[in-house]
């Protein structure tokens, strides 16, 4: 209970309080501009919190990073460019919206359902906080490889509209993803003697290069602005309408947030696909699922609840074993030695304080980013009568700028554009490239934890409760379109 | 009158031109390595991304070198290939000395002893400057495994550990101590780096696993991890009650060859390198630098506070240690170390 006290009095303090506005300030910059991502963000300011209080140095790192999902989804909406990876779900839908003047609407659902997201996520990380290590230590290869076998069956989703070039396209991304060092093996696939191509496609330039620069390329092509009709649906009573359309689908919001959590829960399993995940199961379980892609307010919701939330996911297992859920919670993991602590086992019997002040920090740097963009988001939303000639060389520099500064290395900006192309492609074509970018993450983990799990468990690792829990749902849920169709047809 | 002028001001310039080249020439046949390096910028290189390791040991000696030096000193991350890709760019990159890398000795040794891909230099051709750190591997068990002792391992049907991947300083390590000890092990690669192996062991999906002693020491201090032995001849400062592997098993000497050899390479371990054409006055005042900052009792006292102790090994001392370990596994012996550490139990 005084840890408690002492966390809260720790994040009250004037020093902490400055430095989270100061870090949610940076962290929603970043997230407007594209290729600017919360890694890079965190791994650009880790030097500076050298000699900073414990608790004060990590919680600004938190809340940089935090909220550039946040100020990502702005770019996304409007310009129909995500901001960061982790927004490339909210495209979809978010650009159609603001296409046809509804950009306020989907700015307004998009901003509140990061807020109630990320707050869910802080709720869900303070309550576990007590029982954390069991939790984690329940996750073995076994349950890893089920759930990116789930993960997979949602490509199938994605690409109901078309299923053969959905299923193809996925297939393009799993076999992308075979490129580089086999991680089983430790042999490098198809790297050509090229040292840039040992670790196989980078995850950055891949998913910016597909969904960001087919995007600048059609935003270049457009005489006008991206809204047609004018920025008067980006006022502040537009926006306030959209926040109340996540309050409405509150359940929806939960359920989105749910699966961030439990994404980012699990080590390796990648945030980027959460939001995506999230997408696709809301859109299986919509009433209106022909509606996503063309506009709708819930797949705006979706993937933005759930990108937020998943950071308290990827909480957990960083302050429970130091063992970090996300890439970025690698670089927090770096900050925790830089400022003297070890996360670990040890942290949470030792510093109990800064883990409820790093949980409250990530709750309260939510709902300010929110609601600093709502205010902000008429004045922003101006850019989006900049002419498209004039803004997609812009967005065209900060994006391979960015894409560069991740790893200072220049080949990424060639990835950038090898998948660019592609992307371009792709989208003429029509093929899915969600679906490609799905099969490209979760087929690396599947072909390494299906090798862990039987090795380490033998073949019966299936009948385990959680494995065989997920088998009963994908199948279930690969059927149920099928028994839909004939009960249909008996009731005709 | 202009002509004049005009031949006046060219035969000036021709004169100040040639005046400043000889300067110039003279300079750099008299330029001694002090006054080459100040004012200049120097880049270390480091082969993961920020927040590991190397990298955290990098910026703490980063200032401190600056200031020996008298120039700009900036370290920068260049991922990929665990590590390979930083070295490659050493070794191929311009040769003046100015490019450093804080990179696992260890690693390098490896990669090159089971021929890996995307090796394009010759670990005893680098200019090892200075070992900065150094420390054993050890045994560990999971709190709910159950095999107690060493005895228990080597009567065990099977014993599963957790690795990265073939020669990752880990799996290596499993193999040589199961061939030394002859225990029936299988090791399961596949995890995603260290945090990924350890808990692997801790939720008892793995039987055993090794980690270096400071990573270890954590997760044993937390009662995560019990830590059986000390793969090394002598005990280590991360855990000092933590007996080594020749303390609990008689070990003949053919067999405590492979266990030597293991710890050999483990050595040199983490160490600033500079690149093979380096010029060697550069190199000499290089480790000489080394030595003055690694040696000064702020940097250990600040390394220390960090969690980041300095084990420094003087840089010739390190050349010859690497040179040595690499060539005592020649010939017929190199076909056996592969096999033991790249098949036998993998």
């Amino acid at each position: 209970m005084s840890d408690i006290l002492t966390g809260l009095a720790s994040f009250g303090s004037p020093e902490a309080l400055a430095f989270m506005l100061a870090g949610i300030a940076i962290g929603c910059i970043f997230g407007l501009v594209p290729g600017l991502s919360g890694l890079t963000a965190i791994a650009l300011l880790l030097p500076f919190v050298y000699g900073m209080d414990p608790g004060v140095g990590l919680s600004f790192l938190l809340a940089t990073h935090a909220v550039v999902n946040t100020g990502g989804s702005l770019t996304a909406i409007l310009v129909g460019i995500p901001g960061a990876p982790s927004n490339t779900a909210t495209v979809l839908d978010g650009y159609p919206m603001a296409q046809r003047g509804e950009g306020g609407r989907a700015l307004g659902a998009a901003l509140t359902a990061s807020a109630i997201g990320g707050v869910l996520g802080s709720i869900v990380l303070i309550a576990m906080l007590p029982v954390l290590q069991p939790i984690v230590l329940y996750f073995q290869s076994p349950e890893t490889f089920m759930i990116a076998v789930l993960g997979v069956t949602f490509i199938a989703v994605l690409g109901s509209q078309d299923m053969v070039k959905g299923l193809l396209s996925g297939a393009l991304g799993m076999f992308l993803a075979t490129f580089g060092y086999h991680s089983v093996s430790g042999v490098p696939r198809f790297w050509l003697d090229i040292d840039q191509m040992l670790d196989g496609f980078p995850l950055i330039p891949v998913a910016l290069g597909l969904f960001a620069i087919p995007e600048i390329v059609a935003l270049g092509q457009t005489g006008g602005g991206v809204a047609r009709r004018g920025i008067a649906e980006t006022s502040l009573r537009n926006i306030l309408k959209g926040a109340a359309d996540a309050f409405v689908r509150i359940w929806l919001v939960v359920r989105a947030s749910l699966i961030g959590v439990f994404v980012g829960l699990i080590p390796g399993l990648g945030g980027e696909t959460a939001p995506w995940m999230a997408y696709a199961a809301a859109k299986a379980t919509s009433r209106k699922p022909e509606e996503f892609g063309h506009g709708s307010v819930e797949g705006v919701i979706a993937p933005e609840a759930c990108n937020n939330s998943k950071e308290g996911g990827a909480l957990v297992p960083t302050l429970a074993f130091g063992i970090p859920g996300s890439s970025a919670m690698a670089i927090l993991i770096g900050a925790f030695f830089v400022l003297g602590l070890e996360a670990g086992p040890q942290f949470l019997r030792n510093h109990m304080d800064i883990a409820v002040h790093l949980s409250v920090t990530l709750a309260v740097a939510n709902i300010v980013a929110a609601v600093l963009l709502i205010l902000l988001g008429p004045y922003l939303a101006r850019v989006t009568v900049v002419p498209g000639r004039i803004l997609a060389p812009l967005l065209m520099v900060t994006l391979i700028v960015g894409t560069y500064s991740v790893e200072n290395n220049l080949a990424h900006v060639l990835f950038l554009i090898i998948f660019g192309v592609l992307g371009f492609l792709l989208k003429e074509f029509k093929f899915n490239r969600p679906a490609l970018l799905l099969g490209f993450v979760l087929a690396p983990m599947i072909e390494t934890y299906m090798h862990i799990a039987s090795r380490a468990h033998g073949w019966t690792f299936i009948f385990r409760p959680l494995p065989l829990a997920i088998l009963v749902i994908i199948l279930l849920a690969l059927l149920w379109p099928a028994v839909r169709r004939r009960r249909g047809r008996a009731d005709r | 009158m202009s002509q004049v002028m005009k031949l006046g001001w060219t035969r000036w310039a021709a004169t100040a031109l040639a005046g400043a080249a000889m300067c110039v020439s003279v300079s750099a046949a008299a330029q001694t390595p002090e006054e080459f390096y100040q004012g200049q910028t120097v880049t270390i290189l480091v082969g993961s991304p920020p927040g590991g390791g190397y990298d955290a040991y990098a910026r703490l000696l980063a200032p401190y070198i600056a200031e020996r030096l008298g120039a700009e000193v900036v370290v920068d991350n260049r991922p990929g290939g665990g590590g390979l890709l930083a070295l490659s760019m050493l070794a191929d990159g311009s040769q003046d000395g100015l490019t450093l890398m804080h990179a696992s000795a260890e690693g390098a040794i490896m990669s090159q002893l089971v021929d890996r891909e995307g090796v394009r230099w010759d670990v005893g051709e680098l200019n090892w400057l200075a070992r900065t750190a150094e420390e054993p591997k050890v045994l560990l068990f999971g709190p709910e495994s159950p095999l107690q002792t060493v005895e228990d391992a080597m009567n065990a049907d099977v014993v599963t550990w957790s690795a990265t991947g073939p020669a990752d300083n880990i799996s290596d390590v499993a193999a040589v101590l199961s061939h030394a000890l002859g225990i029936n092990s299988e090791i399961i690669t596949g995890y995603q780096g260290a945090r990924d192996m350890s808990l692997a062991v801790v939720n008892g999906e793995v039987d055993a696993g090794i980690l270096s002693a400071s990573s270890a020491s954590r997760l044993v201090e937390g009662g995560q991890l019990r830590a059986i032995a000390i793969i090394h001849r002598n005990r280590t400062a991360y855990m000092p009650d933590v007996p080594t592997i020749f303390e609990l098993v008689d070990i003949s000497e053919e067999d405590a060859w492979w266990i030597d050899f293991r710890a050999a390479i483990g050595e040199p371990h983490r160490a600033m390198v500079t690149g093979p054409g380096v010029p060697e006055d550069r190199v000499e005042y290089l480790r000489q630098v080394m030595e003055d900052v690694l040696t000064d009792p702020e940097v250990i006292a600040e390394g220390e506070e960090s969690g980041r102790r300095i084990g420094y090994l003087p840089g010739a001392e390190l050349q010859q240690l690497i040179v040595e370990t690499y060539d005592s596994a020649a010939g017929d012996r190199l076909e056996e170390v592969r096999r033991v550490m790249l098949e036998d139990y993998l």
